[in-house]
């Protein structure tokens, strides 16, 4: 291994400083570009001298001799995630990977990828989570070691529920030889991914530039194959900030394809959806991509059948006269052929359970309904954690992801199809559109009570904000109010809406937005977030993150002043053992006494704000011009007290 | 003759003042009827559910147009779906009017033809 008196006498007998390839006797890397940022040939200073001259007082001969290190393994592997297309690393500070952001930054130029700041590496996992649902491509994001995962660990799991790929570095110090006292032995375990292993797809601890290399491209292939999901790779501090030695060869990528279902499956299917008489689709996780919506519309349309979009993600245009989520309640119960998309509880589609003591559980659907199942959930499960739902007997299982799948089971309809039975399906338009129509007259309608009432009702004030985005290239990234929007927002693109949290995790919200709101901003989109105020309270640091790198969101405050989901829970049994409804159910469950001003919140972490705004009249304006902060790439926080739901 | 004539305008003149106060009163009633109904619908929970005004949320719409008073207090007694069932320990038959009485009184909400942001226009 060269010291730096060595490489400075080479450097010397060279002449120039740029472009010249350090040849050693150990290290035969390929010729690096001497840049200002990346050469340490400067003029050394009088510390630097004393270094390089005799051995200094306190150090030994090989700790002066390896002082400076002029090729970082962690550069290699900067240079290996920015050969995967990892355009932003998101992260809370951690000196388990100090190494490694040291060499996205100095070595990599800090672009591409780009380290993004963020206050809780819980925001930083759920910033990817978001991203990825609007980029379709992960972005990565560094844990520090024990302490950074576990406040990461909800926001890997919703993501490993929800199906989203992210790219998980933990820092860690394997050696233990090799740390120095207290925090590298607090911050290090034997196996730091044991924490998550339970919720992520795969993970590795490579220990040379080799297997990181490899280690990575496995990673990449697994997350983004779907089902996809979070990979963990944890980076010890030892490699990363020790000379590289030998580079390995970064190879192009090559994508695992997604599996498809079995054809024999896919004939048997067009069959029972080709001879049903009320046939219905059900989709939830489904469109990946526009290309899922697309060949959605082209199935439904074969056959002529209502589509039940069930928010996972944005699978089917709303202004479509087959999307008739708003009847899914008729359309399951008078169903006698059901086709289940990607569905995340399929179970709870078609069976009720009430929340007693004792419980029973009812179908919803004819006792004659044929179930067929299309997805990737048979393909990959973990025990541990129950979030794969409850277990559905079907009829026709098809394990394939449904996106990739869905071509060859509208070729197989197509085929399935006599004229005669395309005459008879094609007859079901008429009815169907006017169907469509009732429905949106009736949503219409459903909107307008309590509409001009304080505090604002969550229609009124989904209608303020749609009318202020919607002659603009908007993105709707959270939970809807209430479901207003998705029924009478116009949402025929793929990135208007992109499903919730997965695992119901509540503080999601609030990053997932900002990260959406990354993704969004090279299409010069306007993001719109419904932000809960139970959400933001876990973590808000995130909206000094958007204001810092200039992140475009708008953020509506859904204020209702409480943990509304918990405060029903608490009624509920309350007025079960009959007593304390009368207020008892709010204790522990509201932000009551003192409220909390979230537009104050916002302007303290420079973020432009305005509100609280009781009085619905008040909307259209202040709405008016956070949107045009936005658009003018800030973000932009509107506090609006409203409605319980 | 105009004694007779006096006295009868007096006798129709004070059944008319009756009359005017009953009625005074009973618009009172139910305007107080109203106004506690609707402290009653806050304070026994009904609005997590339901909207403060009945517009329904996590629950079904309530008014305008509630459904009859009978109906009404057999389905807060024995509710048939999600909804949690309140016995008269959590919530009394008087309180019941009161509720009803408070829904009734919420009035119908703007014609959707009438509000252009409704239609995406």
């Amino acid at each position: 291994m060269k010291t730096r008196r060595d490489f400075l006498k080479g450097v010397a007998v060279a002449g120039t400083v740029s472009g010249v390839a350090a040849e050693t006797e150990a290290n035969t890397a390929p010729a690096q570009v001497q840049t200002a940022s990346t050469m340490s040939a400067l003029p050394p200073s009088s510390y630097v001298e004393a270094m390089e001259a005799d051995v200094p007082e306190g150090y030994t001969e090989a700790q002066a001799a390896h002082y400076f290190v002029q090729n970082a393994t962690s550069d290699f592997m900067a240079d290996v995630v920015r050969s995967l297309g990892i355009d932003y690393i998101a992260s809370n500070p951690g000196s388990s990977h100090r190494g490694f952001q040291e060499s996205i930054v100095n070595h990599g130029g800090n672009r591409s990828p780009e380290w993004l700041t963020c206050l809780h590496e819980e925001s930083s996992v759920a910033m990817g989570h978001g991203y990825a649902k609007i980029a379709y491509k992960p972005m990565a994001m560094a844990c520090h070691s024990t302490v950074g995962l576990q406040h990461a660990s909800m926001a890997i799991y919703n993501a490993f529920c929800d199906r989203v790929p992210l790219i998980v570095f933990g820092g860690n110090h394997l050696d233990a030889a090799d740390r120095r006292p207290g925090a590298e032995w607090s911050h290090a375990a034997q196996d730091p991914s044991k924490l998550v292993r339970d919720f992520i797809k795969w993970d590795d601890t490579p220990v040379s530039a080799q297997h990181f290399v490899e280690s990575m491209h496995r990673a990449y292939k697994i997350a983004t194959t779907p089902p996809m999901g979070p990979v963990v790779i944890i980076l010890d501090g030892h490699l990363q900030e020790k000379e590289l030695g030998n580079a390995p060869t970064i190879p192009d990528f090559t994508p695992t394809t997604p599996p498809q279902g079995e054809i024999g499956a896919l004939r048997e299917a067009a069959r029972l959806l080709v001879d049903a008489e009320r046939p219905v689709i059900l989709a939830d996780k489904m469109a990946r991509t526009p290309a899922g919506m697309s060949r959605l519309v082209e199935l439904a349309e074969a056959l002529q059948v209502p589509v039940v979009d069930r928010g996972g993600r944005m699978n089917f245009p709303n202004d479509h006269y087959l999307a008739q989520a708003g009847r899914g309640g008729q359309l399951i119960r008078e169903a006698d052929v059901i086709l289940g998309l990607e569905m995340f509880d399929f179970w709870g589609a078609v069976n009720s359970m009430r929340d007693l003591v004792h419980r029973e559980s009812t179908p919803r659907t004819r006792s004659d309904v044929k179930l067929i199942s299309l997805g990737v959930n048979d393909l990959f499960i973990k025990a541990n954690y129950q979030y794969f739902q409850r277990f559905l007997p079907v009829d026709l299982s098809i394990g394939g992801d449904a996106e990739a799948t869905l071509p060859s089971l509208t070729e197989e309809v197509r085929r399935a199809m006599s004229d005669a039975r395309r005459s008879r399906i094609a007859e079901r338009e008429t009815g169907l559109r006017t169907s469509y129509r009732e429905m949106i007259n009736q949503a219409r309608q459903r909107a307008t009570y309590g509409w001009n009432q304080s505090p604002v009702s969550t229609a009124r004030l989904s209608m303020e904000v749609y009318r202020q985005i919607k002659d603009h290239d908007w993105s709707l990234v959270s939970r809807t109010m209430s479901g207003v929007p998705r029924r009478l927002w116009k949402m025929n693109q793929h990135h208007q809406f992109i499903g919730g949290p997965g695992g119901g995790g509540v503080g999601y919200g609030a990053p997932s937005s900002v990260g959406a709101a990354l993704a969004n901003r090279e299409h010069g989109r306007l993001t719109v977030s419904f932000q809960a105020d139970g959400d933001i309270n876990y973590a808000p640091g995130v909206f000094w993150t958007a204001a810092h790198h200039g992140i475009p969101l708008l953020s509506v405050m859904h204020n209702n002043r409480a943990y509304h989901q918990e405060v029903m829970h608490l009624q509920r049994i309350a007025t079960r053992r009959q007593r304390g409804a009368d207020g008892g159910a709010k204790v522990g469950n509201t932000f009551e006494d003192p409220y909390i001003d979230y537009a104050t919140l916002a302007k303290s972490y420079s973020v432009w704000s305005t509100g609280p705004i009781s009085d619905p009249d008040q909307l259209e304006p202040a709405l008016k011009r956070a949107v045009d902060v936005v658009a003018n790439g800030e973000p932009a926080l509107v506090d609006v007290v409203c409605q319980p739901r | 003759m105009n004694n007779k004539r006096h006295l009868i305008l007096v006798v129709v003149g004070v059944v008319v003042l009756l009359a005017g106060a009953t009625i005074g009163a009973s618009v009172t009633q139910e305007g107080d009827a109203a106004d506690q109904g609707r402290a009653d619908f806050v304070e026994v929970g009904c609005y997590q559910c339901h909207g403060y005004q009945g517009q329904g949320g996590a629950g079904p719409r309530l008014a305008p147009d509630p459904i009859s008073l009978e109906n009404f207090m057999r389905i807060v007694r024995r509710p048939p779906n999600v909804m949690p069932a309140y016995s008269p320990a959590v919530v009394s038959e008087q309180q019941l009017e009161r509720i009803h009485a408070y829904l009734e009184s919420i009035p119908q909400p703007p014609d959707p033809s009438t509000l252009p942001i409704l239609s995406g226009e």
